[in-house]
């Protein structure tokens, strides 16, 4: 053979690109109902569900959202396509029935004082709750690279600043998410701080 | 790159065919690219015995190895050589080594790991430098026998994609966390590599085809100043955030060991 022709036959070879990946679509998914639990992560171990006094500097609120698959299915694949919310969150609030301090009156919003670790209870700089809203509460920790299709059913509220001595007792938190197409969901959850 | 080299691949063999046709293959002689395989001995930096936040245990830490062998490689697209002797080439290159982060993670865990439950450790982070390269070489002949001794001069720059980490700490029996943030990058875009280098190897061929094969075992010296920046960036919940920052000029040194395989079209000749 020609060793030209050889040379052209390589460099074709070489220029062959790998064929591509269409992604697949996502599945949707509709948040149908919010539960609280109270969590104390003070200790060694994890509390979820406890019902006694929780040291405010490990206080967490974890919310169980119950999600339903809506709209059509057909050309999803189980083990390629994500799972993305159906529509947009529009509000989160977190707020006490009583007074928290003295900024913060009952029914104030203290979405200042919480973090929201979608992932768990690690939480950084940019899991307050304004940046994860940004992010549809999807995955705040990993914004740089971030997936619309992570959404967890399970997340947490991180208590980081403790109310002041001057508000001591139990108290009622209460959570709030409303979604771009009306509906919205509320629980409390009732907790004696320390 | 790939595009590049496919190029190249082309340009070598249609000047080698055109200087076949022309005749004047006796005096210029193209050649094909060339690969190599290396074994890489990083020498530890110098200078960089003082730095704070524990770097000089993270960047100045190498380790030798077979593991490093990815990150050493050597193509030579394209090499022009009078005579069969004076050659100019060029070249594409990547040099670098694993880094040893035992020290760091150590130097993290007495500092941290005390008052917070979670510390961040590093389990696979790489010093590695890539870019171009173009070398002088002159060949000696002995029978079959080639000794070339080269001088590569490269530029290179730093990958530091690989070098940053960002992870939150977690306090003990508290929601509290400092997000610890180390951020390295080059400070300049471009750097250059010194590199002299030494290949003894061998030509064969078969009676049928008119390629000529050429292996043999290659070793060359990298000597390449360069400089980056490391922020480090402390932030936690209702605190501003501590961010400290420092440029280092160090100089990577590494020896370098393998062999190389090439093939030409055309018998060359003298």
């Amino acid at each position: 053979m020609n060793p030209t022709i050889r040379q052209i036959g390589l460099a074709l070879l070489l220029l062959v690109s790998l064929p591509g990946c269409n992604k697949e679509p996502d599945y949707l998914y509709k948040v149908t109902s919010l539960a609280l639990n109270n969590v104390n992560n003070s200790g060694d171990s994890v509390v979820i569900g406890t019902t006694g006094t929780v040291p405010a500097r490990g206080y967490c609120i974890q919310l169980n959202y119950t999600t339903q698959i809506t709209g059509s299915t057909s050309g999803r694949d189980p083990n390629e396509s994500g799972y993305a919310l159906y529509t947009k969150i529009t509000r989160f609030t977190i707020s006490s029935t009583t007074d928290f301090d003295e900024q913060h009156p009952a029914g104030a919003s203290l979405n200042a004082y919480f973090y929201y670790g979608a992932y768990g209870l690690s939480v950084g700089i940019t899991d307050s709750i304004p940046y994860a809203l940004a992010a549809n509460l999807v995955l705040a920790s990993y914004r740089s690279d971030i997936s619309v299709n992570s959404w967890q059913d399970s997340a947490y509220l991180l208590l980081m600043q403790a109310p002041t001595q001057l508000y001591p007792g139990p108290r009622t938190f209460i959570v709030n998410v409303a979604f771009a197409d009306s509906t919205q969901f509320t629980d409390s959850v009732l907790v004696n701080l320390d | 790159m790939k595009n590049l080299l496919t190029a190249a691949i082309l340009a070598a063999g249609l000047l080698q065919a055109h200087a076949q046709d022309q005749g004047y293959v006796h005096a210029l002689q193209v050649e094909l690219p060339q690969l190599e395989f290396k074994y890489s001995i990083p020498v530890k930096e110098k200078g960089i015995g003082n730095l704070p936040y524990g770097m000089n245990q993270y960047l100045g830490s190498t380790q030798p190895g077979i593991s490093a062998v990815v990150l050493n490689y050597t193509i030579r697209p394209i090499s022009l050589f009078y005579k069969d002797k004076i050659g100019l080439s060029f070249y594409y290159n990547g040099f670098g080594a694993n880094l040893d982060l035992d020290g760091y993670n150590r130097y993290m865990t007495d500092k941290y790991s005390s008052k917070y439950n979670y510390v961040p450790m590093l389990s696979l982070t790489s010093l590695a430098f890539y870019g171009p390269a173009i070398g002088i070489a002159y060949r000696f002949h002995y029978r079959s026998y080639i000794l070339e001794p080269n001088f590569i001069f490269g530029f290179e720059h730093l990958d530091d994609g690989m070098l940053d980490f960002e992870e939150p700490m977690r306090q003990y029996g508290s929601n509290q966390f400092v997000d610890y943030n180390l951020g390295i990058s080059k400070s300049s875009p471009l750097q250059h590599s010194f590199r002299p280098r030494v290949a003894v190897g061998r030509r064969f061929h078969f009676k049928k085809i008119s390629t000529v094969f050429e292996f043999g075992l290659v070793a060359d010296y990298i000597y390449s100043p360069y400089a980056y920046n490391i922020t480090l960036s402390q932030m936690s919940y209702g605190s501003l955030p501590t961010v400290e920052q420092l440029t280092v000029r160090t100089v990577y040194r590494q020896y370098n060991f393998g062999f190389y395989l090439k093939a030409n079209l055309h018998r060359p000749l003298n």
